[in-house]
C-alpha cells in the first residue's frame, strides 16, 4: 500500500481546460473547468476508488522583466468517495469540510472537474489598469493521497490554466 | 583494457536511456533517482576512461591493479544482483498474473453483487412497506391534527412492531414532528430535522430511501410522503438498523473490491515501481560495493604500489629506498623482505663500487706503468724484444725496428723462430743460445749483414725471465747498434797506432834523408857510376819524403785538433774552391742565392774536406767529365755537395770508402776521406756518399748553429 500511495496519475494529455475570471464589486471570482475524459474519473470511481482534485489558484501581478509578484493564492481540494454498496458518491470539500452524498456519477464528476464562481481574492488588493495573471494548477489524485513529505517534491500537475486580466 | 570503463559507461548510458521515465509512467521520484544514479556512475566511468586514454606515461604504481580489483569486485556483485533482479521481476510478473487472475476478479464481482443485493433488498423492502402507508388514514389524521398524541403513538408503535422498523416518525407539511416511536433507548431528546432527501421525498411525493452511517452502525432510512386527497400532508420517516455482522462483511467485501481494483489499475505502475525499487537497491549496493571495493583495493594495493614505486626507484639506481609502512600480513612480510633485499643490494653495490674503484685505480696504475714502460721503450735507443715462453714476440719497440730494419712481419704474437731467418739468423742463433744455456744472462757482439749490403755491428744482451715473481715467463732481448762505437774504437786504435808509428818512424826519417842528401853531395864524385848513385840516393830521399808525408797524415789523424768554430759565409768556402780549381774548365761552382747564409764551423777544416773531395773527383775523372760543386742551406743545416760524372765507385769499395788506410789510388795513404769524415763528425755533422755512380755524389752536412752541434 505504501507503494500505491506513492502513485500519482498524470493526465496532461487528456485536458483542454478553461479558466474565467469574474470581477465583481468586492470579490474576484474564478471559474475553471477541467476538461478530461470521463474515464479519467469514471473508471476509478466505478471501481470504488476515491478520486480527488487539488486546485491551486494563484493571482500575481505581471512584471515584464522579472518574476511575477504574487498577490495571493488559495488551494481547494475536492474528493469523491464512492460507495459501491449503495451506488452513491460522497462529495467531500476537504478544505471546507462539507460533504454531500449524491446518487449520480455525473454529479460526482462535475464536482471534481468544475470550480464554479469560486471566490479567490478581495478586489481591494488589486489596482486598476494593472495587468494581473491568474494561474490555476490542478492535480488529480486517484486513490489515497500520498501524505509523505517527499510527495510534494515531485508533484504531478494534470492541468495548468492561465488568464490575464485587468481591473476595469 | 583502457576501453573497458568507456564500454561500461556506454552500456550504462544505454540502460539509462532505456529506463528513462516517461511522463505518465510509474516510478515517479524513484525513477529519476535511479536515472540520476546511473548517470552519475556513467559520468564517473567516462571520466576514468578518458583519464586512462589520456594517460601517456607509466601509470601510478598500483593504480591498474586497484582499478582491476574494483571492476572485479563490482562485477562480482553486479552480476548476481542483475540475476536476482531479473528473477525477482519474473517472479513479480508471475505473482501479479496469479494475483489478478480472472477467477479472483469474478469472485470479487460476485461478492460485491451479493453485498449490493443485500442493500438493494433492504431498500426495496423498505420502499414496498412504505408505499402501504402513503395514504394511511390514521397517519393522515395524525399529521392533520385529527388524532390525539397518545393514539398516534400507539399506532406508530404497532407499525414499528409489525414492520420491524426501529424508529418511526411522522412530520406535518411544515416539517414539524408530530409523533414518533423508537425501539430501545432514546438517543436524543430533540428530533433531528429533515434533510434534503426527506424534503425531496415530500416535495416530489415519492418514497425515497437512503443509507445513513452512524457511529454504532449503518441505518437504512426511508421517507414516504403522506398524501391526502389533494396534496402531501406530511412525511413518514422510518429507520431500520442494518445487521452489524452483515454490514461488516459487506463493507469488507467493498473494501477488498476497491483495493483489488485499485491494485489492478496500478498493475503496470506497481511493476514499474518494483523494478525501480530493485534497480535503486541494486544501484545503491553497486555504489556502496564500488566505494567499499575502492577502499579495500586502496588498502590492498597501497603496499603493492609502494613496493612497485620502490622497485622503480631501485631500477633507476636509487638504493636508498625503504618501505615505511609494513602491515602485519603477507604484504607486510613482502615489504620487510624487500627492505632486507634492498639493504643487501645496497651493501653489495657499495662493495662492487669500492672494488671497481680499487680496480680502476689499479688499472690506472697499471696503465700508467704500461705507459711509462711504452714511453721508455719508445724513447730507448736500444732495441728491445720480449719473447714469451711459447717463442712468440710479445713486445718490440721502434728502436729495434730501426736498428735491424725489421720487415713488416715482425709484429707482436708472431713466431720468433720463423721471423729470425735470413738476415736475422744471427739474432735467432743468439736466442737459441740463450734458451739452451743454463745461465740466465747472455751477451754477445756480432756483425749482421743487412739489406743493401750494409753491415751492422750489434751488441746483443739476453735475459731469461722466470715465472717465479710474475705470471710472465720468457726472454728479453736487448739489441744495441754499436757500429759507430766500434768504428770509433777502431779509429782510436788506429790513431794510437799512427801516433806510435809517427813517433817511432818520424824521428829516424830526417837523419836518413839528411844522410842521403849528404851522401849525394859528398860522395857523388867518388863513385864509379854516378848515374846509378843518383838514382839510388834520389830513391832514398823520395821514399823518405813519402814516408814523412805518410807520417804527417798519420800524425794529423792521430792528433786531429778540435774545430775552431766561427761564423763563416757558406759562399766563401765555395769561392775558395772556385779559386783553387778554376783552372779546370770542367768544374762548375754554383753560389748559394742567399749570400748572407752563414755556418758556424772551422773554415780551414771544412776547406780541407772540400779540397779532398774535389781532389778525389779531379783525380778519378778524365777531362770530359763534369764536376759540380754547390751548396744547399736550410734553417738548421748547411750542405756542400760534390758531384762528378765519372765512372763511379764500386759497390764493394763504397762500403770501405771512409775507412782509414783504404785507398784505390796507388800513392794514396787512404786517410783523406777518413780524416774528412772525422772533421765532419767533429762538427756534429756527417759526410756521406749519396750515390756511388752516375753521378758520384758526396755530401758534407754540417749544422749551422752551435746548439745543433751540441745536440748532434
Amino acid at each position: 500500500m505504501a507503494v500505491l500511495m506513492m502513485m500519482q496519475a498524470s493526465f496532461a494529455e487528456d485536458v483542454s481546460d478553461t479558466l474565467h475570471i469574474q470581477i465583481e464589486e468586492k470579490v474576484i471570482y474564478c471559474s475553471a473547468e477541467l476538461s478530461v475524459e470521463n474515464s479519467v474519473f469514471k473508471l476509478p470511481m466505478q471501481d470504488g476508488i476515491a478520486v480527488a482534485t487539488e486546485w491551486h489558484v494563484k493571482i500575481g501581478k505581471v512584471r515584464q522583466y522579472w518574476l511575477n509578484e504574487s498577490i495571493g493564492n488559495i488551494t481547494v481540494m475536492r474528493r469523491v468517495e464512492p460507495d459501491l454498496l449503495t451506488h452513491s458518491w460522497l462529495l467531500v470539500g476537504v478544505s471546507s469540510g462539507i460533504s454531500q452524498r449524491v446518487y449520480s456519477i455525473d454529479d460526482a464528476i462535475a464536482f471534481l472537474s468544475v470550480l464554479k464562481h469560486f471566490p479567490v481574492l478581495d478586489r481591494s488588493l488589486l489596482l486598476t489598469n494593472v495587468p494581473y495573471r491568474a494561474a490555476v494548477n490542478v492535480n488529480i489524485h486517484v486513490g489515497a493521497i500520498n501524505q509523505a513529505w517527499w510527495a510534494s517534491l515531485w508533484p504531478t500537475t494534470a492541468a495548468s490554466m492561465l488568464k490575464d486580466f485587468t481591473l476595469p | 583494457m583502457r576501453l573497458v570503463p568507456l564500454l561500461m559507461a556506454s552500456l550504462l548510458l544505454t540502460a539509462t536511456v532505456m529506463l528513462w521515465p516517461s511522463t505518465n509512467g510509474g516510478g515517479g521520484l524513484l525513477a529519476w533517482v535511479n536515472v540520476s544514479l546511473m548517470l552519475l556512475m556513467a559520468l564517473l566511468l567516462v571520466q576514468y576512461g578518458i583519464r586512462l586514454l589520456r594517460e601517456t606515461g607509466e601509470p601510478a604504481p598500483g593504480s591498474r591493479l586497484r582499478a582491476k580489483l574494483v571492476i572485479a569486485l563490482v562485477t562480482m556483485l553486479l552480476v548476481p544482483a542483475m540475476v536476482i533482479q531479473m528473477a525477482a521481476s519474473q517472479m513479480v510478473d508471475k505473482g501479479m498474473d496469479v494475483w489478478f487472475d480472472v477467477r479472483v476478479d469474478t469472485l470479487l464481482d460476485r461478492a460485491l453483487n451479493l453485498a449490493q443485493g443485500f442493500y438493494e433488498r433492504v431498500e426495496k423492502d423498505m420502499k414496498r412497506n412504505l408505499l402501504d402507508y402513503i395514504s394511511d388514514a390514521a397517519l393522515l389524521a395524525a399529521v392533520t391534527g385529527n388524532m390525539d398524541y397518545r393514539t398516534s403513538n400507539v399506532y406508530l408503535t404497532e407499525m414499528s412492531k409489525s414492520e420491524g422498523w426501529q424508529k418511526v416518525e411522522i412530520f406535518d407539511v411544515n416539517e414539524r414532528q408530530i409523533g414518533g416511536v423508537q425501539a430501545g433507548e432514546l438517543t436524543a431528546l430533540q428530533a433531528s430535522p429533515l434533510n434534503s432527501t426527506a424534503r425531496l421525498a415530500m416535495r416530489l411525493g415519492r418514497v425515497v430511501t437512503e443509507l445513513v452511517m452512524h457511529k454504532n452502525g449503518e441505518v437504512a432510512v426511508g421517507y414516504a410522503p403522506l398524501v391526502g386527497p389533494v396534496s402531501v400532508l406530511g412525511l413518514l420517516r422510518v429507520e431500520v438498523r442494518l445487521p452489524a455482522g452483515v454490514i461488516q462483511n459487506a463493507r469488507s467485501v467493498e473494501a477488498d473490491y476497491r483495493n483489488y481494483r485499485q491494485l489492478e489499475r496500478n498493475r503496470q505502475t506497481i511493476r514499474s515501481t518494483f523494478t525501480h525499487v530493485m534497480l535503486f537497491v541494486t544501484l545503491v549496493v553497486v555504489l556502496l560495493a564500488g566505494v567499499v571495493a575502492l577502499l579495500f583495493a586502496r588498502r590492498l594495493t597501497a603496499p603493492v604500489g609502494e613496493l612497485a614505486e620502490a622497485l622503480h626507484r631501485i631500477t633507476e639506481g636509487d638504493l636508498d629506498v625503504e618501505i615505511a609502512h609494513s602491515p602485519r600480513d603477507e604484504l607486510g612480510s613482502l615489504g620487510r623482505s624487500f627492505n632486507t633485499m634492498a639493504n643487501r643490494l645496497k651493501q653489495n653495490v657499495e662493495a662492487i663500487e669500492q672494488a671497481q674503484l680499487d680496480l680502476t685505480n689499479a688499472l690506472d696504475s697499471s696503465r700508467q706503468r704500461q705507459y711509462v714502460l711504452e714511453s721508455l721503450l719508445a724513447n730507448l735507443h736500444s732495441g728491445v724484444v720480449l719473447i714469451d715462453s711459447e717463442h712468440r714476440v710479445r713486445l718490440l719497440n721502434q728502436a729495434v725496428r730501426d736498428i735491424l730494419q725489421l720487415p713488416k712481419e715482425w709484429v707482436p704474437s708472431a713466431d720468433f723462430a720463423e721471423l729470425s731467418l735470413g738476415n736475422m739468423h744471427d739474432i735467432g742463433d743468439f736466442y737459441d743460445e740463450l734458451r739452451h744455456q743454463e745461465e740466465d744472462y747472455l751477451q754477445r757482439e756480432f756483425d749482421m749483414a743487412l739489406s743493401e749490403g750494409r753491415t751492422l755491428h750489434v751488441l746483443a744482451r739476453g735475459a731469461r725471465l722466470s715465472a717465479s715473481g710474475t705470471a710472465f715467463s720468457g726472454y728479453l732481448l736487448v739489441i744495441d747498434d754499436i757500429s759507430e762505437l766500434a768504428e770509433a774504437q777502431k779509429n782510436k786504435a788506429w790513431a794510437e797506432v799512427a801516433r806510435r808509428l809517427a813517433h817511432e818512424i818520424k824521428n829516424p826519417l830526417t837523419p836518413i834523408k839528411l844522410s842521403a842528401e849528404r851522401l849525394q853531395r859528398r860522395f857523388r864524385k867518388q863513385v864509379d857510376n854516378e848515374q846509378v848513385f843518383d838514382v839510388c840516393t834520389k830513391a832514398i830521399i823520395d821514399q823518405t819524403e813519402r814516408l814523412q808525408r805518410l807520417i804527417s797524415d798519420f800524425s794529423t789523424l792521430a792528433r786531429m785538433p778540435q774545430p775552431k768554430l766561427r761564423e763563416v759565409p757558406v759562399n766563401t768556402l765555395l769561392s775558395d774552391m772556385y779559386e783553387l780549381f778554376h783552372s779546370y774548365r770542367r768544374i762548375s761552382v754554383k753560389i748559394v742565392e742567399d749570400e748572407r747564409a752563414l755556418c758556424q764551423c772551422d773554415p780551414d777544416q771544412v776547406r780541407q774536406v772540400l779540397i779532398n773531395l774535389m781532389d778525389n773527383a779531379v783525380s778519378a775523372t778524365n777531362e770530359t767529365c763534369a764536376i759540380r760543386v754547390y751548396a744547399v742551406v736550410s734553417d738548421a743545416f748547411a750542405e756542400w755537395h760534390v758531384e762528378d760524372d765519372g765512372d763511379g765507385i764500386d759497390a764493394e769499395n763504397a762500403t770501405k770508402l771512409f775507412e782509414a788506410y783504404y785507398s784505390t789510388k796507388s800513392d794514396g795513404s787512404g786517410l783523406g776521406l777518413a780524416i774528412a769524415k772525422r772533421i765532419a763528425e767533429d762538427h756534429g755533422g756527417d759526410l756521406k756518399l749519396l750515390s756511388f755512380a752516375g753521378p758520384t755524389h758526396f755530401c758534407l752536412k754540417l749544422p749551422r748553429h752551435v746548439q745543433e752541434k751540441e745536440a748532434t
